[in-house]
């Protein structure tokens, strides 16, 4: 019955997510999230996340675990996959960096923050109103003064591409 | 699920705004809506964001090809921090090309910075400048070659064919034998200390002349004087544009 003796040995935590699916982890692994250690401190072992989708943590389990597992050794193979684990959409991003946020993993949030910025740098201000859906609440005349107090920044040429 | 950005929270905002670093890009993320403009104040500037060192640098190599060009931020050189002693250090005093970025992408930019201390470089696709180490006593030195691959730079009295022009305009190296009256294995220099031309009466830049790299002679290349109290003698080039 080894592996009763090890699930034993390891502190298991479940998470459920807005969706209300449920995930068992090891504690080791959840309590790189700031706000699971802290319920983990108060003695919870089921974690509610409402503000967390299945989506979103699925991956998000996947970070953590590979994270958890760092190495001197294996560096290369986490700069890999964080690199794949970026690779995704905005509506992507936007629901990772949400739930990095709530959850308060500080590696994940600084570099979903930074791939985030990268993919923005070089666009103006309309192409990443359409890439984040945002719509713009100035009028005409509030973005003219906004953009001539900034003129100087716009003697380049700003990349219109959605991508 | 088509989400609103707009709706992000805004510390993550905040987050997202210190990771640009150029302040063109900042001051775009303004422009966006007025949540993110409220984000982007002066305090949430990256306040390792380049005035000077890690912009996208505009360097207009002849009429009309202009070619902008993206650095990596100083901070990024090896041991940078260690002979950090104030804004001097962030100082670029002369940058040169070795080839126009217009016309190839295989080429070097090598400049002098931290307080005129150091020769660092940098190639298209480096992630970071590389500081070149010298090995050596001499500190009067005459002329240094440069391992690009070792970052390392060793003395040499032998320039072979190659003449240099050097001043505070200019680090050329021509071959001398395609330029009739050029001598070889030589170095021309004009003034490059002009931070003293305003102390003299008479003005600076007088220290002029041609260095001969084999027998270490010094011979003047120009008999009159610099007329201009505050502007430095400097190297004209003709070109084909």
């Amino acid at each position: 019955m080894a592996s009763t003796t090890e699930t034993k040995q390891k502190k298991m935590l479940i998470l459920k997510s807005a969706d209300n699916d449920e995930f068992e982890i090891e504690e080791s692994v959840g309590v790189q999230s700031e706000t699971i250690k802290n319920l983990v401190e108060d003695g919870f072992t089921f974690v509610p996340l409402p503000n967390v989708y299945t989506k979103a943590l699925i991956k998000i389990i996947d970070y953590l675990k590979k994270h958890a597992n760092k190495t001197d050794s294996n560096d290369e193979e986490i700069k890999t996959f964080d690199k794949d684990f970026v690779n995704t959409t905005f509506d992507d991003l936007f629901e990772l960096v949400s739930a990095a946020n709530y959850l308060h993993i500080s590696c994940l949030m600084n570099m979903l923050c930074q791939t985030i910025a990268d993919r923005i740098k070089d666009k103006s201000p309309e192409a990443v109103r359409k890439i984040f859906h945002i719509n713009c609440d100035y009028t005409p005349e509030e973005e003219a003064k906004i953009r001539k107090a900034n003129a100087q920044a716009f003697e380049g040429q700003f990349d219109e591409s959605l991508d | 699920m088509v989400q609103d950005w707009s709706e992000v929270p805004l510390d993550v905002l905040v987050l997202i705004s210190r990771c640009l670093n150029l302040i063109e890009d900042y001051l775009n993320f303004g422009i966006v809506c007025k949540s993110w403009h409220s984000v982007a104040t002066e305090n949430n500037l990256n306040s390792d964001m380049p005035r000077l060192e890690k912009t996208r640098v505009k360097l207009v190599c002849c009429i009309p090809s202009a070619v902008e060009i993206e650095l990596p931020h100083q901070n990024t050189t090896e041991n940078y921090g260690e002979h950090q002693t104030g804004w001097l250090m962030s100082f670029i005093r002369k940058a040169v090309l070795s080839a126009s970025p217009y016309h190839t992408s295989h080429y070097i930019l090598m400049v002098i910075e931290g307080g005129m201390r150091f020769l660092s470089f940098w190639r298209p696709g480096d992630l970071r400048w590389t500081r070149v180490s010298w090995e050596g006593t001499n500190h009067d030195r005459l002329s240094d070659l440069v391992d690009l691959a070792a970052g390392k730079m060793t003395e040499t009295r032998e320039l072979g064919d190659r003449a240099f022009f050097l001043g505070a305009n200019a680090s050329i190296s021509v071959q001398a034998s395609q330029f009739p009256g050029i001598k070889s294995n030589h170095i021309y220099f004009t003034d490059d200390f002009f931070e003293t031309y305003l102390a003299y009466e008479e003005g600076g830049g007088l220290d002029m002349s041609v260095f001969n790299l084999a027998d270490g002679s010094i011979q003047p290349h120009y008999e009159s004087v610099s007329l201009s109290r505050f502007c430095p003698p400097i190297w004209v080039t003709p070109t084909l544009y």
